[in-house]
């Protein structure tokens, strides 16, 4: 059984400045976890929503929040700070989610999407024109299908597996966002790749072996 | 599923997760496990394992996991008639893409807007009518705008692909050059993507920034060339009845003939119907707006607005500091509504007169005293580019004058009632000086301040050391700094005493020109023995708006001389107090008060003063420098400290929720200096200050 990783030490000695007074130690512990929390976000903002909005501002707000929010987490330590920076700017992100679909006055739900880089990869390497271009093509076509493939699961399915794997979480970490046990955490982490076996199976991107 | 047979599903998950689980966490931490190694630990499930593992390995490869992050731009349908290639910057009216018009082929960049969204249908029909306008505009100094369209619930803005650089990029990239912070212009660049995008080699930099210095006689014509280029096109714009509303370095181009131009026509008006404000945009579109804009709540603004919004630019370009820098929203409206800015030239020297001039006349308070026209202050950029005299001319001390005693007439009451005397005095004898005739008397006596300052402020610049307060007498420039409740008169013996029962900062100074100076002054504590008592001098002082109030740091050396005659009210813990102590005071707002005492109690020697004595001159002295600050009494050095430990001291000792930022002060050497009193009554005389090394 892996444990929640705790905070590092150099974490642990921000925290500590900043709880003696240190203004400047919160900076300092944002900006370690900045591109963790920018890719947090760019993996869970829909395509419909990302021309009006731009994972940094997302972040940006949510380093806001945190600050806020920052003597409290001081005095409880309820979690790790990652994890902590990590709900923040999740539920940042489902306001601003919630506010861009208001104001757009479109219906963007339902349609689950990923962000399609199909057009920027394109274009970037026929202009590029690097050594094998066909074969990079290639790639990059197989990995917008899986990306399609991801969209088809059910958002529980597709988070569990981003945390795992894109954001690297351990399976203590995972429970103690989901508030589940380590135990339910990761039969679900398998129920997930058990169902991305069968889409990715019936998308003809994976051969059955039976 | 034959070979699931006997098992449940529930514990087929159960077991695949728990396997996953090790081997993604052995992946995690870069190993590369084998499939086979767990397929043959479990047989049971071995096919559904390998399958299981391998769609694992399919969502890990680089390139899916870069397509999930949507690390790349995308947008993968056409907007409208134009396919977006990528993201080239983006700023406070949204994201910039070059792109390419579909039917004609052509490359182009396209904004997108997502306050449009937001607007409602009535500012949406007065948004298009104005980007229509904009789109109508065509000359050589401004952008074209190809279109303004609606595709898929976005709007967007099309309009020529300029290959170059904002200038707020280029200030940004001299800044660095400089050695200066980066300032906070990246918020605000709508078109170059990042502060480090002002790719050096680009030729618009090359010309402003690798040819010598920004204090290059060819450096201060190229600005002067741009800035003459954007009075055109502004002034092409301002005919065709169009008004900009949102000039700034971010919204001027220099494309790589060094050519400038003004982009995001007819957006502005957009912002303030929308009500909206995207975040971290708001300084930046702040700090060059008009006073006329600071101050309206309903905008009403006319083609001035735009001019001293360029002058401002053309100060930054200049200075390569803002005209005004606050740090808030708050502050910046008061500074752009209510301060005179830095001349130009004090902080770069160099620059011709005439350019400063041309800037200053641009970006003055009222409209009237501006140009008139974008043409004129074109013409008069040209006039300074051929070496011909300009039309615009200083400001006189006169028109200074009215605008200084118009604007702080309530203060200057205050000071003027604890000197009536000399104020009558004035009157008689400046009378008969034709140059103030018809003036006021608190127009009058703000003058023979200025001029005391002025006197003052020539002398240190000279390097001299400088009489504040003479053997007797009261200063010739003071005012009060915090409230002024307290009193200022001049004592039987002719000198000049202040009183205040809570914190009174009599202010001498409110720059000592340099940022090493020693400061000293003769002062006897008087009054009542009260332990709360301090008297003695304070420098380093800020007040930033807070909200409806004032926010004030300032550091003291003060003391109590009467301390030992009250010794009995004060109680034994009061006996390791130091009665002389070097403090940084902060008071985020009336009535809260944060006083930290830098020195501790125990590194300052205790001024005996026998009972019953009448209270003796103390000498007190700091010397300022700007990382060090060092405490002399009656001529001895006592103790020193530096900035950071100030600092430190003067914060709260835990960060709350909602501080704001006048919870951190920051000690500037340069900032105001005077005399402080706390709960008490004190005489000053032979008051100094002196430049220092």
């Amino acid at each position: 059984m892996d444990q929640a990783k705790p905070n590092s030490c150099d974490t642990e000695r921000l925290l500590r400045q900043a709880q003696g007074g240190d203004g400047q130690a919160f900076e300092d512990l944002f900006a370690r976890h900045r591109a963790y929390l920018r890719q947090v976000v760019a993996v869970r903002l829909d395509p419909r929503i990302r021309p009006r909005l731009d994972p940094s501002d997302v972040v940006q707000e949510a380093q806001l929040d945190a600050f806020r929010r920052f003597g409290d987490f001081l005095e409880r330590r309820p979690m790790s700070f990652r994890l902590w920076l990590r709900k923040t700017t999740c539920e940042r992100l489902l306001m601003l989610r919630r506010y861009h679909r208001t104001a757009a006055r479109r219906s963007v739900d339902k349609e689950v999407g990923l962000p399609d880089g199909s057009a920027f990869v394109l274009v970037n390497q026929l202009l590029a024109g690097g050594s094998a271009p066909s074969q990079r093509l290639q790639r990059s076509e197989s990995a917008r299908r899986i990306r399609n493939v991801m969209a088809q699961l059910q958002e529980a399915d597709r988070e569990i597996l981003l945390m795992r794997n894109l954001e690297a979480l351990s399976n203590q970490e995972v429970a103690e966002v989901l508030q589940i046990e380590p135990v339910a955490a990761s039969q679900r982490y398998g129920r997930a790749l058990l169902r991305l076996r069968k889409l990715l199976q019936a998308n003809g991107l994976m051969e059955s072996q039976r | 599923m034959t070979i699931l047979r006997g098992q449940s599903t529930g514990s087929v998950e159960a077991l695949v997760g728990q396997i996953a689980d090790e081997y993604t966490q052995r992946v995690n931490r870069g190993e590369r496990p084998s499939i086979e190694e767990y397929t043959e630990k479990h047989p049971e499930i071995a096919l559904i394992l390998r399958e299981v593992l391998q769609a694992l390995g399919m969502i890990r490869q680089p390139d899916v996991e870069a397509a999930l992050a949507g690390s790349e731009p995308y947008l993968a349908a056409p907007l409208g008639d134009f396919r977006l290639i990528r993201k080239i910057g983006c700023g406070g009216m949204g994201i910039v893409y070059e792109a390419e018009q579909i039917s004609l082929k052509r490359r182009v960049a396209v904004k997108i807007l997502p306050l449009a969204a937001a607007l409602d249908p009535r500012h949406l029909q007065r948004f298009k009518k104005e980007a229509e306008a904009a789109a109508n505009l065509h000359h050589e100094h401004v952008v074209p705008v190809h279109s303004v369209g609606f595709d898929r619930g976005i709007h967007y803005y099309a309009m020529q692909f300029i290959e170059g650089q904002s200038l707020a990029a280029i200030i940004q990239e001299m800044r660095r050059r400089a050695g200066l912070e980066p300032g906070d212009l990246q918020a605000t660049v709508p078109y170059a993507d990042a502060p480090t995008s002002a790719d050096p080699d680009t030729p618009s930099l090359a010309a402003l920034t690798t040819e010598g210095s920004i204090r290059s006689p060819a450096f201060y014509r190229a600005v002067a060339r741009l800035g003459l280029e954007a009075a055109d096109g502004l002034d092409h714009a301002h005919r065709m009845g169009v008004l900009h509303r949102d000039i700034k370095p971010g919204n001027l181009l220099v494309d790589n003939r060094c050519n400038l131009w003004i982009t995001d026509f007819g957006l502005a008006q957009m912002r303030s119907d929308a009500r909206l404000t995207v975040t971290g945009e708001l300084l930046g579109t702040v700090r060059y707006m008009s006073p006329e804009q600071a101050l309206a709540k309903r905008v009403v603004v006319d083609h001035r607005t735009d001019i001293y919004s360029l002058g401002a630019t053309l100060y930054e370009l200049l200075t390569l500091e803002p005209v005004f820098k606050g740090h808030d929203r708050q502050e910046l409206l008061r500074q752009i509504a209510f301060d005179d800015p830095i001349p130009a030239r004090r902080l770069n020297g160099r620059i011709p007169r005439d350019l400063e001039t041309i800037i200053s006349t641009a970006i003055a308070k009222a409209p009237d005293h501006r140009y008139g026209s974008a043409k004129d202050m074109a013409e008069d950029l040209l006039l300074f580019l051929n070496d011909q005299p300009i039309k615009a001319r200083p400001e006189g001390v006169l028109r200074w004058l009215w605008r200084k005693s118009r604007r702080h007439a309530a203060s200057l009451m205050l000071g003027l009632t604890a000197i009536i005397t000399s104020v009558v005095l004035s009157i008689f004898l400046l009378s008969r000086n034709p140059s103030v005739q018809g003036l006021s008397p608190d127009e009058i006596e703000a003058k023979r301040q200025q001029e005391a300052l002025e006197v003052i402020t020539r002398d240190l610049d000279a390097r001299k050391t400088v009489k504040l307060i003479g053997e007797e007498g009261s200063p010739g420039y003071f005012r009060w700094r915090t409230d002024d409740s307290g009193k200022i008169t001049e004592t039987p013996d002719g000198t000049f005493s202040v009183q205040h029962w809570e914190f009174g900062l009599v202010e001498l100074l409110p720059d000592p020109r340099f940022p090493c100076y020693r400061f000293s002054a003769e002062v006897r504590h008087e009054g009542e023995p009260l332990k709360e008592a301090k008297v003695g001098i304070y420098f380093g002082h800020s007040e930033l708006p807070d909200g409806a109030t004032s926010a004030h740091f300032y550091c003291a050396v003060a003391f109590n001389d009467l301390i030992e005659q009250g010794a009995v009210e004060a109680g034994p813990d009061q006996k390791a107090q130091n009665p002389l102590r070097l403090e940084a005071h902060r008071q985020p707002r009336k009535g809260f008060h944060h006083v930290a005492n830098v020195l501790g109690t125990n590194s300052l020697f205790t001024p005996a003063v026998a009972l019953g004595a009448p209270s003796p001159w103390r000498n007190l002295a700091v010397e300022v420098r700007p990382a060090t600050i060092e405490v002399f009494w009656d001529g001895k050095w006592i103790a020193k400290t530096n900035r950071d430990n100030l600092m430190m001291s003067a914060r709260p000792l835990v960060a709350r929720l909602d501080d704001p930022p006048t919870m951190y002060p920051q000690f500037a050497p340069r900032d105001g200096l005077g005399l402080f009193v706390s709960q008490g009554i004190a005489s000053f005389r032979n008051v100094t200050i002196e430049p220092i090394d």
